[in-house]
């Protein structure tokens, strides 16, 4: 089963360009160490708000940081609040879908209600009234982004839990004596599984998108973290002067959403083509 | 099909009443003290105690929303605490800037989006198909910050021929109205194909065929019609999001509407003025889900009957 | 041959389908003609090509199919040289076509009335005369309540009676052919045999030729004038019915009639034909069917046999024919 899906993947040109840039992104934040020819919070005021040039490859910003290094070390900001962001809210909507398709009745009327209410408010205003009663860090960037988007998993693996169900494998496993949890989790979870994957590939550039408009709204990692939203952020009074410093960070952005928006398309071509999303 | 949106209507009040009641509740949770915040240090602790008294504030929470809820139903947005206008003007100056900005953009989305969307999924895998659809891709991984910011450089700095920011008449609207619509049309435009993809695959495309029917005639009577059921649901239930962008919008072109107040009190803890914003934004949310519903019935004649059976 | 009693004569029509395995060659130069007046039928198993074919027929064939040869004469006309909008004026004035599935070939969010005037306004008929024109044939169809059913969604109607619908809307413009594809196969045993009567008065009453497309023998014993056999994409047999009933020639006609149950005979199991189709990406070079054939011979798997008269009207495929 492996070797079909690597077979159709290699086939699949929007799977295999997302992944190549998932992959250089990824590359980039392991290696940033590397990569980076300064650290991130490098001050040198002498060259502070440099064009681009050898030295700093992307110009340097108000207090003389290399731009460059600092949007290689913000990817691993992006690449590790968009993970545990995706952890966290995968694992609150899965389980909540799985109860409310399984158990119908008023556990699903509950779910469904607070799943619309959450989805109901336009994501960004929510998520801003969150961090701001907790208080802008990263930290909370995650949790608050997490309570906002769960719904997006609640509310497919609900619908495809409902369809299968009533099928007849489940109803043979009922009729085998098998308890609740194991017709979900042993019954039910595996042939939802496809589309879990697909919606937490696009739900990773969701949270990368939402991560850096918080950032860019003041309101996200706290300085000096390169968060890419708040590299953009910090360059708003300089975009006459000092263009680099809004367009790089912006470019890093478009560039890994890119990379997971075509991985998750390619992987729902090839793993559940029907998916509405 | 009266007595259906009234119900509709009639359970989006309580979607209203969750959504402000949970927004009211995350507002007391914040740190900090409003009253603290805006008052001299020096001033004496009876005095602060009077204010809170005088706001309300020292009131159980249960309380506190009953008050407003009722006054808000009469009208009365209450007070701002940080500005100490009527919140009502506040939002009265600044929403017409919003929605100045958020109605032509969701008219021009969503008329682009499904001309564009069936055009390129008649002419499927052609060379049209294939730059939208990529191009829609490219949009819809771009943060709408950034490329307001872009936009701002090429055409106000380095073509010198719209202003930077605020609002200065027709001109000044262009770029964030552009901002604004890119993205969600990207969104919409490939949901629109789609669905007229799935439509096309359908047998009675054929059988409209085999009557004698014209490309033309066969594309907008049957194909779009019964493609807009679900591309005009998706579009009022989306519609809200709009309102998401527009704070970020109003952020980076400086456009005076409610977006930036709403960020400005919900920062600067200014409880009545997040409420009342949020209440509006909670009205839209109810009123263009209902809307979506009833359109959805009248469109489709499956769902009517769906609905009689409900009634009965 | 082309006759005068022709109407429409199909010459080396074939079509082939461009998938990611391969391409199919899923009708391979097929030849047949159907006269004025006449049910022909065109019967084979699942997949032949039969529906193919006469989608061909209409043109409608679309992405990843495509015609790739042949022509398709039909007054003086081929079809296959019509610009796409000649023909639109074909389509449904001269030949219309009927579906398997009723259910998904009527356009749910309209009324019957609009989808039956529909076709009639394109014959430059006012809109009111055509309202008028669609109770009528829903009356002709034999549907009860006509005035009332005339305003019903096709979601509100049963099986049978939206199949007469679709039959009624095809042939309101009194096209010189019908063609039907499985027109019976989604209902029920007694509903067929309505709809059958009413393809059967409609052909009298307005002296259309259908092209009856099937895999069941029963209904073609019942209405067919004649009847084409096809195998893999390719003609095997054409004939008059009594002809293909009581002297099959091609061994697949003939195993075909073998595996038909009788009611006046006491069969034990029921015969079949054993093997598969076989594959029509890399087609087998000579006869299609001589995998599995009873009587192939060495020759069978080298040589493509062609069409032979075997008797007045009766053609036959297969080289044993010759002795």
């Amino acid at each position: 089963m492996i070797n079909n899906f690597i077979k159709d993947g290699l086939k699949n040109k929007t799977f295999c360009v997302g992944f190549f840039i998932f992959f250089s992104v990824l590359f980039i934040a392991i290696f940033a160490d590397i990569i980076a020819p300064y650290t991130y919070d490098e001050m040198e005021i002498i060259n502070k708000l440099n064009n681009p040039n050898q030295q700093h490859l992307f110009g340097t910003d108000r207090y003389g940081r290399d731009i460059f290094s600092r949007v290689v070390y913000g990817s691993r900001i992006a690449l590790w609040v968009g993970l545990i962001v995706v952890i966290i809210e995968s694992f609150i909507g899965i389980s909540l879908g799985l109860l409310a398709g399984y158990y119908g009745g008023i556990t699903n009327r509950i779910i469904l209600f607070i799943t619309d209410l959450t989805w109901s408010m336009p994501p960004i205003i929510l998520a801003l009234a969150i961090i701001t009663m907790l208080g802008p860090s990263l930290n909370n960037v995650v949790t608050s982004i997490a309570i906002v988007s769960w719904a997006q998993f609640t509310r497919i693996v609900r619908a495809k839990t409902q369809s299968l169900k009533n099928m007849p494998f489940v109803e043979a496993a009922r009729a085998f004596g098998e308890n609740d949890f194991n017709i979900i989790f042993r019954y039910i979870l595996p042939n939802v599984m496809p589309s879990i994957i697909v919606i937490t590939t696009l739900a990773l550039p969701s949270a990368i998108l939402l991560t850096s408009s918080l950032g860019f709204l003041g309101l996200g990692a706290q300085p000096p973290l390169p968060d890419w939203g708040v590299i953009l952020y910090n360059g708003i009074p300089f975009i006459r002067k000092a263009p680099w410093i809004t367009i790089f960070p912006g470019f890093a952005i478009a560039y890994t959403v890119l990379g997971f928006n075509l991985l998750g398309e390619g992987l729902r071509d090839i793993l559940d083509p029907k998916l509405k999303i | 099909m009266l007595n259906y949106t009234l119900r509709r209507l009639f359970q989006g009040v309580f979607v209203i009443i969750a959504i402000t009641a949970t927004l009211f509740l995350i507002m007391q949770l914040m740190p900090g003290d409003p009253i603290k915040l805006i008052c001299n240090p020096r001033i004496p602790q009876e005095r602060i105690e009077e204010l809170r008294h005088l706001w309300g504030l020292d009131k159980p929470i249960i309380i506190q929303y009953f008050y407003w809820f009722s006054n808000i139903i009469k009208g009365d947005f209450g007070t701002s605490i940080i500005s100490g206008q009527k919140v009502s003007t506040l939002i009265a100056q600044r929403l017409p800037y919003t929605l100045m900005l958020t109605g032509p953009a969701l008219l021009i989305e969503f008329i682009i989006s499904i001309f564009l969307g069936l055009i390129a999924a008649y002419k499927r895998d052609s060379i049209f198909d294939k730059v939208i659809v990529n191009l829609a891709i490219i949009l819809r991984a771009i943060p709408i910050f950034w490329l307001g910011i872009l936009f701002i450089m090429f055409f106000s700095l380095k073509l010198r021929i719209l202003p930077v920011s605020g609002y200065s008449g027709f001109k000044s609207l262009i770029l964030p109205l552009a901002t604004l619509v890119f993205p969600y049309l990207a969104i919409n435009l490939r949901l629109t194909r789609s669905e007229v993809l799935e439509v096309l695959r359908e047998r009675m495309v054929l059988t409209a065929y085999a009557k004698g029917l014209n490309d033309r005639q066969v594309l907008l009577r049957h194909v779009l019609r019964n493609a807009l059921i679900p591309t005009t649901v998706m579009f009022f239930l989306s519609l809200p999001w709009i309102f998401g962008g527009s704070i970020i919008i109003e952020s980076v072109f400086a456009w005076p509407g409610t977006g930036k107040l709403l960020w400005k009190s919900i920062v600067g803890q200014d409880f009545p003025v997040v409420q009342g914003i949020i209440f509006i934004i909670a009205m839209l949310t109810v009123i263009s889900n209902t809307t979506g519903d009833v359109i959805t019935a009248l469109l489709d004649p499956r769902i009517r009957l769906e609905i009689k059976g409900e009634n009965a | 041959m082309k006759t005068d009693k022709d109407l429409v004569s199909i010459n080396d029509l074939s079509v082939s389908f461009n998938t990611s395995a391969g391409v199919v060659s899923a009708v391979d130069r097929v030849n047949f003609s159907i006269r004025k007046k006449e049910i022909f039928a065109l019967v084979g198993e699942s997949g032949c090509g039969k529906s193919t074919t006469a989608y061909a027929l209409m043109r409608l064939i679309s992405e990843p199919g495509e015609i790739t040869g042949g022509k398709i004469i039909f007054q003086g006309q081929d079809l296959l040289s019509l610009s796409r909008r000649e023909m639109f004026n074909i389509r449904g004035k001269k030949i219309s076509m009927i579906f398997q599935n009723p259910l998904d070939s009527l356009n749910p969010v309209y009324r019957i009335k609009s989808q039956l005037s529909e076709a009639i306004v394109l014959d430059k008929i006012s809109k009111k005369d055509a309202w008028k024109k669609a109770v009528e044939i829903i009356k002709e169809v034999r549907i009860p309540d006509p005035e009332e059913r005339a305003n019903s969604y096709p979601f509100e109607l049963s099986g049978g009676m939206r199949q007469r619908v679709m039959i009624g809307m095809m042939i309101s413009r009194n096209p010189q052919l019908l063609i039907a594809d499985e027109p019976t196969t989604a209902l029920d045993v007694t509903i067929q045999a309505q709809i059958l009567e009413i393809i059967k008065d409609l052909k009298e009453a307005i002296e259309t030729s259908i092209l009856l497309i099937t895999h069941d023998f029963g209904i073609v014993a019942e209405i067919a004038d004649r009847i084409a056999v096809m195998y893999a994409g390719k003609i095997v047999e054409i004939g008059e019915v009594f002809q293909i009933f009581e002297k099959p020639c091609h061994p697949y006609t003939q195993l075909l009639m073998g595996s038909l149950p009788r009611m006046n005979k006491k069969e034990g199991r029921l015969k079949t034909i054993f093997g598969n189709v076989p594959n029509l990406i890399n087609p087998p070079i000579g006869c299609r069917f001589h995998e599995r054939c009873p009587y192939s011979k060495k020759e069978c798997q080298e040589i493509e046999p062609k069409m032979e008269e075997v008797e007045k009207g009766h053609l036959c495929a297969c080289i044993l024919t010759r002795k």
